[in-house]
């Protein structure tokens, strides 16, 4: 019998090397290679699946890819209408100096929104922003640029009422800073 | 100071000249294959199927699945072999397909777990050990070797599938951490740290029988 001294010491390296003779024997193996074999020659012949072609590589960047493109596309599309209606009011005339004498916020406190909508001016040509001075609930007085369109009004605040300046269209560029540090008036 | 090589340094010399021609062998293969000899595949599957198989097995603990997956692998690797450029070993890619579809298996199953072991052979070193752990427990050694081995692979079974990935690789199969990185897809860094923090939770519950 061997002594203490010649016996391998117990390692885990040791212990998981026994897993290396864990295998099975040689029938196994014979049985495995006919089983693979039918299942090759059925991988053969077998017709790629519906879900093996849409999730191909090609079919994966175009499933990612084509919504992308046609986002750009619709963004693409919608810009230059876009453009084309307020680009004549920002950069058809040089701005002129702004007449501070013209300036006359008049309060109109208390009105009816829909009494201030009839109001809004209808001489202009094409989309452009005009300073309102717009009295909330709390009867604080806020200036605010607000888009008017000769048709539509699109960016109207509601919920609150309007008080409305005087300023012409032609010379309005006072800037929301300037209103908001009431700048100018 | 010398300037010859050691004589230790000799064995792993061998040992990659073994493998790189073994990988050019492969590719000559993978390049029939690829060029419609699909006979030619049988032969990387007699070549590789006993360490694939030991693989999946010993992530799996389970013979019948190991056996089901190992095919599957295969198979897998038949189908999308057009799609193996060579810029990895053969064995490399054939083993990454091996461990994925072994642990998707894990992941799909992960509440239905058996054991089904294979039947240890008792082989050179690996008999003293077991004959050192009988004379120290006092125990038959049948009796021991059935306890070691659902031991093992309880423990095994406890590490997370990525911890158990790199432990079989390395400790049981024996590839370098090189390979081991190339096949899980990581550093090899992270390689180290995986297996330096699984030796420890296995130390820890294998306690009984080390030294």
């Amino acid at each position: 019998m061997a002594s203490r001294k010649d016996r391998p010491d117990v390692t885990l390296e040791a212990l998981l090397k026994l897993k290396r003779n864990e295998r099975p024997g040689g029938e196994f193996w014979d049985s495995f290679e006919q089983d693979f074999q039918r299942r090759r020659l059925h991988a053969l012949v077998e017709k790629p699946a519906f879900s093996d072609f849409f999730w191909s590589p090609a079919m994966k960047t175009l499933a990612i890819g084509l919504p992308a493109l046609m986002m750009v596309a619709l963004a693409v599309v919608w810009t230059p209408g876009e453009l084309a209606t307020t680009k004549p009011s920002l950069a058809g005339n040089a701005a002129p100096a702004l007449d501070t004498g013209s300036l006359q916020v008049t309060e109109v406190a208390a009105k009816p929104q829909t009494e201030v909508l009839k109001e809004m001016p209808t001489n202009l040509s094409s989309s452009q922003f005009v300073v309102d001075a717009i009295q909330d609930s709390s009867s604080s007085m806020n200036f605010r640029k607000v888009l008017y369109t000769p048709a539509i009004r699109l960016s109207a605040p509601s919920g609150a009422f309007y008080v409305r300046d005087n300023m012409s269209s032609s010379n309005y560029r006072v800037t929301t800073a300037d209103a908001k540090l009431g700048r100018n008036f | 100071m010398s300037l010859t090589k050691p004589v230790d340094s000799a064995v792993p010399f061998e040992a990659d000249n073994a493998k790189d021609t073994a990988a050019s062998t492969d590719a000559a293969v993978v390049q029939r294959v690829q060029n419609g000899d699909v006979a030619a595949f049988d032969i990387l599957v007699r070549k590789y199927r006993e360490r694939l198989y030991g693989i999946i097995y010993n992530l799996t603990s389970n013979r019948e699945d190991a056996a089901d997956l190992t095919q599957e692998a295969f198979i897998k690797a038949f189908s999308s072999i057009n799609r193996f450029k060579g810029k990895s070993a053969f064995f490399t890619w054939l083993y990454r397909i091996g461990v994925n579809t072994a642990l998707s298996h894990m992941k799909r199953n992960r509440f239905r777990r058996f054991f089904s072991l294979e039947h240890i052979q008792e082989e050179g070193s690996n008999a003293q050990v077991l004959e050192t752990l009988a004379a120290k427990h006092k125990s038959e050694k049948g009796a021991l070797l059935s306890e070691l081995q659902e031991k093992l692979n309880e423990a095994m079974q406890k590490l997370s599938p990525k911890h158990r990935t790199v432990v079989v690789l390395f400790e049981i199969e024996g590839l370098s951490h090189q390979e081991i990185a190339d096949i899980v897809g990581c550093s090899v860094g992270t390689v180290r740290s995986r297996l330096h923090y699984a030796k420890q939770q296995l130390q820890a519950d294998l306690k009984h029988f080390i030294d």
